[in-house]
């Protein structure tokens, strides 16, 4: 594992902006129930990025991990 | 206080994590500890009676994420601390050890209330959810597709786990002694509407009604005996009856310490039996008891995710700044939850209220954005399926707007329902 990701969901007001920009690692499970991937390889980490940059409310944490797991 | 102070975190979940992660966020370099009892490294506990509960993300993959390195800290897991000494500056753990501290933060949170009978308790098909083997146990007694789930209790967690069951298919009977759902959290009125959509999905909702016993065979679970006669034959319990703080611990420290947290001045300092801050001791998350600006006259320890990351970010800069220098914990509490395929959001404090006012939407669609007042102001708001829509509401809450509002109101038990103009004003000609 080399990112990890959280939500603040009360931030959160399911915009949906990162369903399109990480469809791998968000998704809407109802019209406003976002669910997503605690934990995702180092091959979505561009995408990670992009859903940070395109969330409107700013509610998504991502760390990513250079090395790995380092904790 | 140097820049290398030793702060002690008791507690590794969201409050002691938010904490720890802020203190290395703002530049803090000296050594952090923090103390758990489970053994697991900080996880999101909220998914737990959710996703994690219906298998549809795996309990032991919510580690949460980090904003800094989070280097040099020192994780004692798996150890409970057993005692705080504050004339010389250490907290105790349950193995022995002794550990020096500058500041100290508590954060222990709360763990489930068990079921009052030890021996039900304890049968095999009998479930909590509060840690994240109590959520991996449960994935696993769900995905063996029992024929029947009861679930005890008329919460956050229970509707939520009921919710799940209906999710993956299952059959599933809520007992509650409540009239409606949730209603101490929102209300009645907001509690029927969201007790409504349970039984539009086929959730059996056995309510007024309390369980006498969760019945048994050789030690095996096969469902509860309620308090009018009937029996439920069911091979999953699920025992949602609310949590404890986990403030046992704290009994001999000369701090104000009660089942109902750990009382606290407005900048998040513990305070002593005379109501004296101790200047070096912080608490955060579900065990802090502190006075809201906006409800000075009462303090409140609040049970919601955002409420644990705020204070425990916020206590990280209280440490990192002089006693004299330190501010108010004002943030306006929020929540969300979601089942029955809905979003709820909350801001403020709804349970303060005595009256309601259907904002945006209706009841009886089960979208709906309601204010709830007291006195005159906008005391709290809550949101069902219309999250964007709170923010408005929120505006209102965080400045104690007037109540009811003035502006049209769309009241969803008025008998008169028609739609009405708009009554868009003609542009003004020049």
């Amino acid at each position: 594992v080399s990112i990890r990701i959280l939500v603040d969901l009360n931030r959160c007001a399911a915009y949906g902006q990162c369903v399109f920009a990480a469809p791998d690692l968000f998704r809407l499970e109802h019209p406003n129930v976002l669910s997503w991937d605690y934990e995702a390889g180092a091959e979505h980490a561009e995408a990670v990025v992009r859903a940070q940059l395109a969330c409107p409310v700013d509610a998504i944490t991502a760390e990513i991990t250079a090395m790995g797991d380092s904790r | 206080m140097t820049a290398e102070q030793h702060v002690v975190i008791v507690g590794g979940s969201l409050a002691g994590f938010s904490c720890a992660d802020e203190l290395r966020v703002a530049g803090h370099r000296g050594p952090i500890t923090v103390v758990g009892d489970e053994p697991h490294r900080p996880y999101d506990r909220a998914p737990l009676s959710k996703d994690a509960a219906g298998g549809w993300i795996d309990a032991h993959r919510l580690r949460l994420a980090a904003r800094s390195p989070l280097d040099g800290v020192t994780w004692r897991l798996g150890v409970p601390a057993v005692a705080l000494h504050r004339g010389v500056h250490q907290v105790e753990l349950g193995d022995g050890s002794l550990i020096d501290y500058d500041r100290v933060v508590l954060a222990t949170g709360m763990r489930a209330r068990s079921w009052p009978h030890p021996g039900q308790a304890a049968l095999e098909g009998v479930f909590t959810v509060r840690t994240l083997d109590d959520g991996a146990a449960l994935a696993a007694a769900l995905r063996s597709r029992p024929r029947r789930t009861v679930v005890i209790g008329g919460g956050f967690i229970a509707g939520e786990v009921a919710s799940v069951c209906r999710g993956l298919g299952l059959a599933v009977t809520i007992v509650a002694p409540e009239d409606a759902l949730l209603v101490s959290s929102v209300g009645a009125v907001v509690g029927e509407a969201i007790t409504s959509r349970s039984r539009s999905v086929d959730t059996d909702l056995r309510l007024g009604r309390r369980v006498a016993a969760i019945t048994e065979s050789g030690g095996v679970a096969t469902g509860a005996l309620l308090d009018d006669g009937s029996r439920i034959s069911a091979e999953v319990v699920v025992v949602a009856i609310g949590a404890v703080r986990a403030v046992g611990w704290l009994a001999a420290t000369g701090l104000d310490v009660s089942p109902g947290g750990i009382r606290c001045d407005h900048r998040l300092q513990a305070l002593d039996v005379n109501g004296e801050p101790d200047i070096d001791v912080f608490a955060a998350g579900d065990v802090a008891r502190w006075p809201h600006p906006c409800f000075p006259d009462r303090t409140h320890a609040v049970e919601h995710w955002g409420v644990a990351r705020d204070q425990g970010q916020f206590v990280a800069r209280q440490i990192l700044t002089p006693p004299s220098q330190r501010t108010t914990f004002a943030a306006m509490p929020r929540f969300w939850s979601n089942q029955w395929g809905a979003n709820i959001k909350s801001i403020g404090f709804p349970a303060l209220a005595d009256e309601i006012q259907i904002m945006l939407g209706s009841l009886d669609s089960g979208t709906f954005t309601a204010l709830y007042g007291s006195q005159g102001r906008t005391v709290g708001a809550i949101a069902v399926d219309m999250p964007r829509e709170l923010e408005f509401a929120a505006g209102l809450v965080t400045r104690q707007a007037a109540f009811p509002f003035p502006g049209a109101v769309i009241d969803a038990r008025a008998t008169n329902r028609a739609a009405c103009p708009a009554r868009f004003a003609a542009r003004p000609s020049w």
